[in-house]
């Protein structure tokens, strides 16, 4: 059992998502992130899409009442057990009555963690995520609270056993092209949507100089944007309603525009500027509220050749990790 | 809509002949290899696929071909009955409703209550249907300012709109009554009770929650 002493805001139990479920009004959910998600599931030898806590902002500290294993991926809220400094993207084993302390955001915007088994909460609707509109899914369909008390599932307890030796790998994002510094902007590729073409020129030519900064409306939801030009549209009102997918850019009457995310609604009525590539989602969610976008056109070929790189780094990571746990075994 | 979604637009007004051709090429389209799901819009239809498993321009292809079908395929959905305590605290703005209709609070109720609905489609929240088929005379525009929580249960009418919620939430509409049903329940073994081309009929009920 891990004890939630201070939750931060907006922790919340997610996998990789609810598919299939749109045709109720139900959207995806699911880790922001899903590439540190999957990394970090398989750090502690879970399934990729076994359920973990999404940290959003630390200060956040959970105590274990077990021996465990945990791995913390994503971005770096300088973490430590009990005293002691720990790193991202490790396995960490842990003995009962330790506590883990999320103190500060020193980079990234999300922190995934994952302990060996996974959480354990239902699934509802085909996934262990949760739906905070509709309040179901995750831990009791709502964010964590102080007192929560999480169970591990031990049913599925594969390789690492809390015996462990510690190891884990080099984080991915400087790899993928990750911005670390927090000036630079993060670059993300879009693919042209809908009314792009009922945008005047000086928008579609002036959106991709644009820094356009992540503001504090900015979560699981969406991301609301806010640059030095205003994008116009000769769509006005709004549209029949349509179906969104997270990565949508809408632009509202205000010109500027909003990335629909995980938590998105599953249909919409703005004008459709484009739609952020799935490989690149995860850069997004990792971008911090006060950090900048940059956005790059291309094509589905492109998006697609992005896609599949992103699985095939993903995939080459899992087989380096399942290397080494079979190792220290 | 992005690398893994498709967007077919009947490009037209959701007039009851277009938007029974998009609940048809609904149909058509599940199981199509590659296809994930889909949502249905208004005269439109959004097809998720895998874009690793299939090229987008072989869905678009047979989006096209199975649009010319559609239009032979009739879907006359099913009845769903929808009990509602009408007014005072269940529907706090059923009297703005009648004032501006120029019509009493019961008369609106009337009419709201003896109308036929059709399920448009599914969204914006877990169980949420668009209807159509409000009676000209009851429509109202929709709020300027939303209210930040309509209960679940709310039956809400916006613009030329009407709708039941299943969950709580901002709205911009209008809230003329509480229903006790829930439209959506994830935890049933059917979650949803409608589904785009059903019919749905709104019951006055007693504020015991049985019928009148």
């Amino acid at each position: 059992m891990i004890e939630v002493l201070t939750p931060g805001a907006l922790a919340t139990i997610q996998d990789l998502g609810r598919h299939k479920m749109r045709k109720y009004g139900v959207g995806c959910s699911g880790a922001m992130d899903s590439l540190s998600a999957r990394i970090a599931n398989c750090l502690v030898g879970n399934d990729a899409n076994a359920a973990l806590v999404e940290f959003s902002m630390p200060p956040a500290k959970l105590r274990f009442d077990v021996d465990t294993v945990i791995a913390l991926t994503g971005g770096d809220f300088a973490a430590r057990l009990d005293d002691m400094p720990v790193s991202a993207w490790w396995c960490i084993p842990i003995r009962a009555g330790q506590t883990l302390h999320l103190q500060q955001p020193l980079s990234g915007a999300r922190v995934y963690m994952a302990v060996a088994g996974g959480i354990d909460v239902p699934v509802v609707l085909g996934s262990r995520s949760t739906h905070l509109r509709g309040k179901f899914g995750g831990f009791e369909g709502r964010p964590l609270r102080k007192g929560d008390r999480l169970m591990i599932d031990r049913s599925g307890m594969k390789a690492p056993s809390p015996a462990a030796r510690k190891f884990g790998i080099r984080s991915p994002f400087p790899a993928l092209g990750l911005p670390s510094g927090k000036d630079a902007p993060v670059i993300v590729r879009f693919i042209p949507g809908a009314e792009h073409g009922t945008f005047d020129e000086a928008s579609v030519s002036r959106f991709e100089q644009t820094d356009w900064r992540i503001t504090p409306q900015s979560n699981r939801l969406g991301f609301r944007l806010q640059g030095d030009i205003s994008l116009n549209t000769t769509c006005k009102g709004d549209l029949r309603s349509y179906g969104v997918l997270p990565g949508l850019v809408q632009v509202p009457p205000d010109g500027q525009p909003i990335i629909q995310m995980a938590d998105a609604n599953v249909n919409g009525g703005y004008a459709r500027f484009g739609s952020v590539i799935t490989a690149d989602l995860w850069r997004v969610a990792q971008a911090p509220i006060g950090a900048s976008i940059r956005f790059r056109c291309v094509k589905q070929a492109e998006a697609v050749e992005g896609l599949r790189e992103l699985n095939q780094a993903i995939s080459d990571i899992e087989k380096r990790v399942r290397r080494a746990t079979d190792f220290y075994r | 809509m992005g690398d893994a979604g498709l967007f077919f637009d009947a490009n037209c007004a959701p007039e009851i002949s277009v938007q029974q051709r998009i609940w048809a090429l609904d149909r058509l389209v599940q199981g199509m290899p590659g296809v994930v799901e889909t949502m249905v819009g208004m005269s439109n239809l959004l097809v998720v696929y895998d874009p690793l498993a299939v090229d987008a321009d072989v869905i678009a292809s047979a989006l096209k071909s199975e649009w010319a079908h559609a239009s032979n395929v009739v879907i006359e959905g099913k009845l769903v009955e929808v009990e509602v305590e009408y007014g005072g605290e269940h529907g706090p703005d059923l009297k703005a409703v009648a004032e501006n209709a120029g019509m009493s609070e019961r008369e609106v109720v009337d009419m709201h209550s003896s109308a036929e609905y059709r399920v448009f489609a599914v969204g914006s929240s877990p169980g949420f249907g668009y209807l159509s088929g409000l009676p000209a005379r009851i429509a109202m525009q929709r709020r300027a300012t939303p209210i930040p929580l309509a209960e679940a249960g709310s039956v809400l009418i916006g613009g030329t709109q009407t709708g039941v919620t299943s969950t709580g939430g901002p709205t911009g509409w209008y809230v003329i009554g509480r229903s006790r049903q829930r439209l959506f329940d994830p935890l049933a073994a059917e979650p949803c009770q409608i589904a785009p081309g059903d019919r749905i009929k709104f019951v006055v009920a007693n504020p015991a929650g049985g019928r009148q």
